[in-house]
């Protein structure tokens, strides 16, 4: 139950004395068992060598534009993967004389596995310039002889890594140079004979099928037009020829008329010699006389249309008109087959015109591949020889420049959690532990223990909050109790300080 | 005032007290009569009076220091229950300043303990007769362990007095090692139930007892615990303060709310947490 921190405070405070035995006891049993584990665990020592490189630093401008592919990689990882692998660590066992050639037994599996958790591989410095590599032994002699050799080791691989990575990239990029080599003459080959096979019918190009269109366009055009003025000529000539007609046939009829009224008035005249006015010859033909002359005058009118026994084609004009309109009639027929012609032969053009425009895009498809196949090509041939270059760098170990900055020494004060560690930890871990259970129990405690909770929550006055009323006899156990407690902090103290001792001494002494 | 005490002391000690264990009449007394004289101020001149009076009550033996904490009493000058001592003395001063010049009736019950409230209602009693001007009377309404009345195993006590009509409150009222502090033992019976809070024989003693001597005594009931006996909530109707003695880290909040509530809250001082762990000194410091 939980109120404010001042009485959660004195509470804990009350808490801690109440349940004293066996915060007491807890603290004792921890304190000891730190102690004692302490004791029996070996101080260990640890030796290293730091290592410094440089990636390059005399090569690498030298290599035109760093285009290898392998880059600068992840050191800590690398040392890491290097010195925990089980060649490293063979090889370790080879030369410690551990083992003759390969690992055969359960316990040499083991011993490696411990070898293995006692390398440390670690990178120092801003710029991760140097690696860190130590070996923690109980020896010092031993943990500084480990830490030399494995450091050798680790120069030699580093070597072995960076020509074996310098290696892999070559060959990779050697691979698709060869591929995309192959890919290119394959294009090229294609390009050639798609030239050799379309080409070559002479289709001609798109510019030049289209200017024929054109040409023939304007054929058309200009064909078109000539009709036109041909239609409408022959129009005028058949409207011509309509109207000569009826004039000739008017003047033809008009003379002869006039003819017969020559002839009538001869031989009115003739009577009337010979005879009287009132002579029913004489009147006969003055009436006929007559009847031409009206007839004269309607035909001047234009008013009989009968054709009826006139020879038209006898007319000289008839005749030259009815010439050319037939002339007219033949170069219409002309020029409309002309236009028909010129017609089917765009047509074919334009379909001509289709096939080039897919070969076209077909050798653009062609020549794009056979370009971009090209330049990769050129662009990995100029990889291959850096990559050439690096491998070359590598294989002769110039190229990762690695030193030795601190050989491994030898170690003279132990390292890691030494005993006076464990006792202090004991110390405050027996000391928290407890503390830690009684204020676990406090919270999910629910009975009342604090006036001031009487209090705030259930609004009742406290008159006062008191100890038991003892007497010495009821205090007795009380008293007992607490001797035992002190006596077995006294005891706790005084083992602790015993094991210390034991402990201490033998490393004085050497 | 140790002088006047040991006056007293000798006093009461001596063989011509009163046998009857009540105050003895001295109206008449010629000392009395001239200091009446003396002093104008009537309360000076009737605790005189009083103090007089109270001087000749009979007192068989008186406890040593090692009796009296034998018996549970706090001791002037032990450590050990030196916040127990400034509680009741606290407590005391609390209840002669709401009845100025008046004695009291106290019922002192508790939540689920045994023991400690009976001590904590003796140690009461005790420092109410610790004033030389008044006594004090402990009723024991439950069974104890501690011989307040000397050595006689067997005395006349409250059990007697319920079981038999022909006995008088006088008959069980016992003088204790304590000057001035009276005590109703809960008598013989093993088997009487707490019924008896009930009986018409309670109610007979219980207005006898607080009502014999309204100015000088106070009466400190020693009442089982509330919540255990349903009966003790009647005598809030005897009772002019009541005190509920809480253990400490026994209870939940909601038994004490229960407890509370059977209690009259006009007469109702208030809690008294005991039991708490003595801390040792060099925590006394946090614990202010």
């Amino acid at each position: 139950m939980r109120y404010s921190v001042e009485t959660d405070f004195k509470l804990f405070l009350r808490n801690m004395v109440q349940y004293r035995w066996w915060v007491a006891t807890l603290f004792s049993v921890i304190a000891l068992t730190f102690t004692g584990i302490g004791y029996f665990k070996p101080n260990m020592y640890a030796s290293y060598s730091t290592l410094l490189f440089d990636a390059r630093s005399q090569i690498a401008p030298l290599v035109a534009d760093g285009a290898t592919a392998q880059g600068n990689p992840d050191w800590a990882k690398v040392a890491k993967e290097i010195l925990h692998s089980r060649k490293t660590m063979t090889s370790l066992m080879q030369a410690l004389g551990e083992i003759d050639d390969k690992i055969e037994t359960v316990e040499q599996e083991v011993r490696l596995e411990k070898l293995k958790a006692n390398t440390k591989v670690s990178m120092l410095g801003e710029s991760n310039n140097y690696i860190k590599v130590e070996f923690r032994d109980p020896d010092p002699a031993m943990a500084k002889e480990v830490a030399t050799r494995l450091t050798d080791i680790f120069i030699d691989s580093t070597h072995g890594y960076q020509a074996k990575e310098s290696g892999e990239a070559f060959e990779f990029i050697d691979e698709q140079v060869k591929t995309y080599h192959k890919k290119l003459l394959e294009a090229e080959e294609r390009l050639k004979k798609f030239k050799s096979e379309k080409l070559a019918k002479g289709v001609g190009s798109e510019a030049a099928v289209s200017g024929r269109i054109e040409r023939l366009q304007l054929v058309i055009d200009q064909a078109e037009l000539d009709l036109k003025e041909e239609l409408i000529r022959k129009a005028s000539l058949e409207r011509q020829l309509q109207g000569e007609v009826k004039a000739t046939v008017s003047l033809a009829r008009q003379s002869r008329y006039v003819e017969k009224l020559e002839s009538l008035q001869n031989r009115l005249a003739k009577l009337r010699l010979d005879y009287t006015e009132t002579y029913p010859e004489i009147i006969a033909v003055k009436r006929q006389i007559d009847d031409v002359r009206r007839q004269i005058e309607e035909e001047k009118r234009g008013d009989s249309m009968d054709l009826a026994g006139i020879d038209i084609k006898a007319n000289e004009v008839y005749q030259d008109i009815r010439l050319q309109l037939a002339d007219t009639r033949t170069r219409i027929a002309t020029l409309q087959t002309r236009i028909e012609e010129t017609r089917a032969n765009i047509e074919a053009e334009r379909k001509k015109g289709t096939l080039v425009n897919e070969n076209d895009a077909q050798l653009a498809e062609l020549t794009r591949d056979y370009e971009v196949n090209k330049q990769l090509y050129e662009s990995l041939l100029k990889r291959r020889e850096s990559a050439r270059f690096d491998k070359e760098v590598d294989d002769q170990h110039k190229g990762l420049n690695i030193k030795i900055d601190q050989p491994a020494f030898l170690p003279t004060t132990p390292s890691g959690f030494r005993f006076i560690h464990f006792v202090l930890a004991g110390l405050l871990v027996g000391l928290l532990t407890p503390a830690a259970l009684v204020y676990l129990y406090q919270i999910v405690d629910g009975t009342v223990k604090s006036p001031e909770l009487i209090q705030a929550r259930l609004n009742v006055p406290v008159l006062g909050a008191v100890s038991a009323i003892a007497n010495d006899r009821d205090l007795l156990a009380e008293r007992k109790l607490n001797r035992g407690i002190k006596l077995r902090l006294w005891l706790t103290f005084i083992i602790i300080a015993i094991v210390g001792y034991l402990r201490v001494s033998p490393d004085l002494l050497k | 005032m140790s002088d006047s005490f040991g006056r007293a002391l000798k006093k009461v000690t001596g063989p011509g007290g009163g046998g009857d264990g009540t105050i003895i009449d001295t109206r008449h007394d010629n000392t009395t009569r001239q200091r009446r004289f003396e002093y104008e101020d009537g309360i000076i001149v009737r605790s005189v009076e009083a103090r007089d009076q109270i001087s000749r009550m009979y007192q068989p033996f008186v406890f040593t220091r090692e009796e009296l904490a034998a018996n549970h009493f706090v001791v002037e000058g032990d450590e050990t229950n030196e916040d127990a001592a400034l509680l009741l003395k606290d407590l005391r001063n609390r209840i002669t300043l709401r009845r100025p010049g008046l004695g009291a009736t106290i019922l002192v019950t508790s939540v689920n303990d045994e023991e400690q409230p009976s001590y904590f209602a003796r140690n009461l009693a005790a420092v109410f007769a610790a004033d030389e001007n008044k006594t004090s009377l402990l009723l024991e309404l439950r069974p104890t362990k501690d011989k307040l009345w000397g050595d006689a195993d067997n005395v006349a006590g409250l059990a007697d007095f319920i079981a038999s009509d022909a006995m008088t409150a006088k008959d069980v009222i016992q003088p204790t090692g304590v000057p001035r502090m009276r005590i109703i033992p809960f008598g013989t019976s093993d088997v009487m139930g707490f019924d008896f809070i009930r009986s018409t024989r309670m109610r007979i003693l219980a207005k006898d007892i607080t009502r014999r001597y309204p100015r000088e005594r106070f009466t400190v009931m020693d009442a089982p615990s509330v919540d255990k006996v349903a009966d003790v909530e009647l005598l809030n109707e005897y009772a002019d303060f009541s005190v509920l003695y809480v253990p400490y880290g026994k209870v939940s909040e909601s038994r004490i709310r229960k407890a509370v509530s059977k209690l009259d809250p006009e007469k109702f001082l208030g809690v008294v947490l005991g039991g708490l762990p003595r801390m040792p000194g060099f925590l006394s410091g946090f614990m202010k």
